[in-house]
């Protein structure tokens, strides 16, 4: 994990002038109230925004996902991601086994899981609508890791399941879409999300935008009345100093939107456990963490070199999945408990710094 | 009041020979009528859109049972369609559905198994990520119409919007009269026929979509051409053009092709090369 980005913001402890009180553990649990009023539950404001799963073959990507996911971290993924069979449903979209038999008859219970909807939909299949708790409609694309705005011939082989000895489009990289093709205005955007919500109805529809062009941008995603909204800013290295004041100005424009209420996910690209909590305290409802479960990948990809068969590696995952993972979790439960979200930034944040200070409206402390 | 769509595609074309009168009769009205003909039997339901909401039409919809051994499919005919919304999506049973009006925009939507006739027309999105069973459109479609679908048949007798066929993954698009601007755009499968004119850049240059149009196109993508059928494709269009209930000889078709999968057909004397790019 690298350094801290936000190490000029400091996260306030109470007062000690205020009148005694015992510290209250605010819970990190949230619920999303959809626009249609069914509320949705998140246990934790941690999330894995984009896995590369073609990183990794089907069954290993499938047990790392519900791994993660059962450390209640919201995992995004479709099914085709995680399977090579239709006929075969991947760990992550299966009910959670051993729930208690005094609760049997109560619906089954689904691991934390987001759809990613993009642009061109290639790979989506209906159920990957079922039990999702969100739904993530992508509004821009976003580059693969070789720079291009564009999928790879290995990706649509996976998502397409087209045959070897017949690729898609001849083998090359197919180009991503700038746009959905059957969402004609912004206006006419709210109809889409009314359809997703009918979809998945046990899922919030956001939308994810990019930080360019934020203020545009986010004017044309609320007005298509999302449940939430998902701030990508992992595309550019951005300073902290420049994060924080996009997460504190997106706050401080959905208030102005009377849309205080509205959850704000942020993508941030590396991030460190305290700045989590310190994005949490300047308006972030959750963040995501893919920097911390890449290392993950590099050392399962290590161990699928030695192994003769995945078979002791699938063994492996959980425990390494929630050795690499539990304490920083449990950190950002903790750094999180102490943050009053019903007081306004400044009384949550502080630094000594002027252009901190300026960027995201924390208290001057010195 | 519900939005009645309007589909901003090109004007159909004033004279073509598939659009005499004659013609007009036998290719929609009479294969739309003898299909409702048989709905009005005794063994047809019926059911209001103004009386039940869409997740009670659904559920009435999927509890009719099948007999598996009956090649004749359940037919049930659905009054009441005045421009609703994201109607009849994801529906997954063997029936058969006649709508009486029009829909809102993403009807069908991942829609599965049924045979749907609509005596109206459609809004933008129209069977969105279908995977099988046939849509057949009397009227008029939106924009996107069968975006990002897999299977089945889509077939709209009227004219279609822009993106029709944008990022299809399979199955066939049919639209009788004209279409928008950029048809097939990201489509990656399937088969898209235009009996009549299309809009800009119709094509897409990393596309494996087969794209057959009867009359001019405005302007093709660039790194694509149109150029004749070949006789094998020719009888594959006609059986399309059957199975989709349009008449024509596949032989007025021109397909729209990427220029470097012409190329490599031409250099492998007629056989495709899977890998052409």
């Amino acid at each position: 994990m690298g350094a801290d980005r936000f190490a000029g913001l400091h996260l306030l402890p109470p007062k000690c002038t205020e009148v005694w009180t015992s510290s209250h553990l605010a819970s990190p649990k949230r619920v999303i109230r959809r626009v249609d009023d069914t509320n949705v539950s998140i246990a934790l404001p941690l999330f894995w925004y984009d896995p590369p799963w073609i990183d990794l073959p089907p069954i290993i990507a499938a047990r790392l996902a519900a791994s993660v996911a059962n450390m209640d971290v919201t995992v995004s993924a479709l099914h085709r991601d995680l399977t090579d069979d239709d006929d075969q449903t991947g760990e992550l979209f299966q009910p959670i086994e051993g729930d208690d038999p005094l609760t049997a008859s109560a619906p089954p219970r689904y691991l934390p899981r987001m759809t990613p909807y993009r642009i061109e939909r290639y790979g989506f299949v209906s159920q990957d609508f079922d039990h999702a708790q969100v739904i993530d409609v992508r509004l821009s694309p976003s580059r693969d890791s070789s720079g291009r705005f564009a999928y790879s011939p290995g990706q649509m082989q996976r998502w397409e399941r087209s045959p070897a000895d017949s690729p898609i489009s001849g083998g090359g990289y197919v180009a991503a879409s700038t746009f959905p093709a059957d969402i004609i205005t912004v206006e006419q955007a709210k109809t889409k999300l009314e359809q997703l919500r009918r979809l998945a109805p046990t899922a919030a529809v956001f939308i994810s935008i990019t930080s360019y062009r934020l203020e545009e941008e986010l004017s044309a995603a609320i007005a298509a009345h999302p449940d939430g909204l998902i701030l990508r800013l992992d595309e550019t290295e951005f300073e902290g100093l420049q994060l924080a004041g996009i997460v504190s100005g997106t706050r401080e424009f959905l208030r102005r939107k009377k849309l205080s209420h509205l959850p704000l996910w942020v993508v941030p690209g590396e991030i460190t456990v305290d700045d989590v909590s310190k994005l949490i305290a300047l308006g972030a409802s959750a963040v995501a963490i893919d920097s911390w479960c890449a290392p993950l990948l590099d050392v399962i990809q290590e161990e699928l070199q030695h192994a003769h068969s995945y078979e002791p590696v699938l063994r492996e995952i959980p425990t390494m999945v929630s050795h690499h993972l539990w304490s920083d979790i449990d950190r950002v439960v903790g750094l999180c408990s102490s943050i009053d979200l019903d007081k306004p930034t400044q009384e949550r944040l502080g630094t000594y710094h002027a252009k901190w200070a300026k960027a995201c409206n924390a208290t001057m402390l010195a | 009041m519900p939005h009645v769509p309007k589909p901003s595609g090109p004007r159909p074309p004033i004279s073509s020979v598939l659009d005499s009168e004659t013609e007009i009769k036998s290719d929609t009205e009479a294969v739309f009528d003898s299909e409702s003909r048989d709905l009005l039997s005794s063994e047809g339901l019926r059911f209001s859109m103004q009386r039940l909401t869409d997740a009670e039409l659904r559920t009435a919809i999927h509890s009719i049972p099948t007999n598996d051994r009956d090649e004749k499919l359940a037919r049930i005919e659905i009054d009441d369609a005045t421009g609703q919304h994201a109607a009849l999506m994801r529906l997954d049973h063997p029936i058969k559905l006649r709508i009486n009006g029009s829909l809102g925009d993403y009807a069908f939507a991942h829609h599965r198994q049924v045979v749907v006739k609509v005596f109206g027309n459609v809004g933008h999105g129209v069977g969105e990520g279908m995977a099988s069973g046939s849509v057949r459109i009397r009227g008029n479609a939106g924009h996107g119409a069968g975006t990002a679908m897999t299977g089945g048949t889509l077939a709209v007798y009227g004219s279609a919007g822009d993106r029709a066929g944008a990022a299809m993954r399979g199955g066939g698009l049919f639209v009788r009269g004209n279409a928008g601007n950029e048809v097939g755009l990201g489509a990656i499968g399937g088969t898209i026929v235009i009996g009549g004119d299309a809009g800009e850049n119709i094509g897409d240059p990393l596309s494996d979509v087969a794209v057959f149009i009867r009359g001019n196109a405005a302007s093709l993508a660039e790194g694509v051409t149109q150029t004749k059928l070949r006789k094998k494709q020719e009888v594959q269009l006609g059986l399309l053009l059957i199975s989709a209930g349009i008449r024509g000889d596949a032989s007025d078709f021109q397909r729209i092709i990427p220029i470097a999968k012409l190329d490599a057909e031409r250099s492998a004397r007629g056989e495709v090369v899977p890998n052409w790019r």
